[in-house]
């Protein structure tokens, strides 16, 4: 550990980077799916039309001099090569002991795969980006952020960075710890878990279920069918668009804002154990302070509140002239 | 007796001794004389004496004020990841201290008998939160150390293993002195 310290503190000294680019390609045929292994460096993937592999790396090394950056520069390799029915990427660095010439190895990565391929990537200490990849893909990522964009029946395990989705269709599931999560215009099944960031979302349409334990929770803009569960932490929520068909919110601890769109029906019902409700008509309380009820116009989403020690926080408006009637 | 009552601040400062000795002498006037004032000052007893009995690594109501005040402000910086989880986590915890809000006298609905939450559960599954958010950041720490011995100057992996550091440090050092 002390070793590790100085190690920081005494590498100031003079230093060579060498940079080297590799391109390569392979055929990539029907039915063979992708399986991607990286570290130390972005990894970029991109699904397209062709039926091959296009590896594209920039390769930097640091040194204490250039010999012995070049060196080690001419044992960073990524390798493509068929294993049964997969082809495999991988990012390969020089073996044994290299401490002595105290390196730093970084190589960036930008993949083009057939977009039908079924993908697998892993990533560590490093971002990993993927885009338009329709045949499934199950990412890996650790000590980075992860983006995926214009993706289909995806799998997200994170650890210690980001996660941002956006265009995505399908399956989404999205498993993380130590980062945040953003989801834009995610659509079909969706189901998020998190546990010491925050979660948003953004236009989510289909069957939604965000959880998280210690940090917000917000959702804007979403139909279909959307399930918020939280611990500890907060949830804003919006009913802000008509296609939503039903809200369900759950609490332990944390506080719960819901808000209403202008001219938006709806039918909610809430409860908490030990929270305070503070709403506004056409919602009302009952005499013990930890129910509350309400609707509003016909039809629109029905809408559920469930907290333990959760404070709710309602802001709704009547929809319209039929409000009377509907309370 | 001064008219204006005390705010919570000044009296739960008050009842850490944490006031300057005037300040606090006048605090301790007005109470006598004031029941309004002496009854906010036995509800922040009483969490205080519950807060207490949780946890030994519960910290004071100070700590908890001091970390609400830096959740505000504090920026985030790139990989500040693990950051994000305490700040979460402290911000949640101020609310355990301020739950209890329903007056004593208020039944509990039998309706809501089927959700078990507790509050020892909830000051339990916070707990477990904490032990899993340090070991989290322990497993990190152990991961960087493995990756730097392999490529020892990668600015990636020595900022990833400063910010995990960094992290368990102030983690612990806001669970045990409130992060001075």
């Amino acid at each position: 550990m002390l070793a590790l310290l100085l190690s920081f503190l005494l590498s100031a000294g003079p230093r060579v980077t060498v940079v080297r680019e590799l391109h390569k390609e392979a055929v990539c045929g029907p039915g063979l799916s992708v399986k991607v292994l990286h570290r130390y460096g972005d990894l970029v993937i991109v699904g397209s039309a062709l039926d091959r592999v296009v590896v594209d790396a920039i390769v930097r090394v640091t040194a204490r001099d250039e010999q012995s950056a070049t060196e080690l520069a001419d044992k960073v390799d990524v390798g493509v090569m068929v294993l049964g029915e997969t082809l495999v990427v991988a990012t390969v660095f020089p073996q044994g002991p290299v401490s002595r010439f105290e390196p730093s190895f970084e190589v960036d990565v930008k993949l083009i795969v057939p977009k039908t391929a079924g993908l697998v990537a892993r990533n560590s200490f490093g971002d990993l980006v993927v885009t338009g990849i329709e045949g499934g893909c199950r990412l890996f990522n650790r000590f980075g952020d992860v983006e995926l964009e214009q993706c289909r029946d995806c799998e997200v395990l994170s650890r210690y960075g980001d996660v941002q989705v956006s265009g995505s269709s399908g399956m989404l599931v999205v498993d993380n710890r130590f980062g945040d999560v953003f989801l834009d215009q995610v659509t079909d099944r969706v189901r998020v878990e998190n546990r010491y960031g925050d979660v948003h979302g953004a236009e989510l349409d289909g069957v939604i279920h965000l959880g998280n334990r210690l940090g917000k929770v917000s959702a804007r803009r979403s139909t279909g069918s959307l399930t918020v569960v939280n611990l500890y932490g907060d949830i804003s929520a919006w009913v802000d668009d008509s296609g939503l068909t039903d809200l369900n919110v759950v609490s332990e601890l944390g506080q719960v804002e819901l808000n209403f769109g202008p001219m938006i029906p709806f039918k909610l019902d809430g409860r908490t154990v030990q929270g305070f409700i503070r709403s506004s008509p056409p919602l009302q309380t009952d005499e013990q302070g930890c129910r509350v009820f309400g609707v509003s116009g016909q039809g629109g989403p029905r809408v559920q509140l469930i907290g333990a020690w959760a404070d709710f926080f309602i802001q709704a408006e009547p929809s319209d002239s039929n409000d009377a009637e509907g309370r | 007796m001064t008219k204006q009552h005390h705010s919570d601040e000044i009296l739960s400062a008050y009842l850490d001794h944490d006031l300057e000795p005037q300040l606090a002498e006048e605090v301790g006037r007005h109470l006598e004389e004031c029941p309004e004032c002496r009854k906010v000052l036995e509800e922040l007893t009483a969490v205080r004496d519950a807060a207490r009995s949780l946890e030994q690594l519960e910290p004071s109501e100070s700590t908890w004020y001091e970390i609400q005040q830096r959740t505000r402000k504090r920026a985030r910086p790139r990989l500040a990841w693990v950051w994000t989880g305490v700040a979460a986590a402290a911000a949640v915890v101020l609310v355990v201290f301020l739950v209890g809000r329903r007056p004593a006298g208020a039944p509990e609905p039998e309706e809501f008998a089927e959700l078990p939450s507790s509050r020892e559960k909830v000051e339990a599954g916070l707990v477990q939160e904490y032990e899993d958010y340090l070991c989290g950041l322990e497993a990190a720490i152990e991961e960087c150390e493995a990756a730097l011995s392999e490529n020892p100057h990668n600015p990636r992996v020595r900022m990833a293993y400063l910010e995990a550091r960094s992290s368990r440090v102030k983690a612990l050092d806001m669970l045990v002195c409130g992060g001075d």
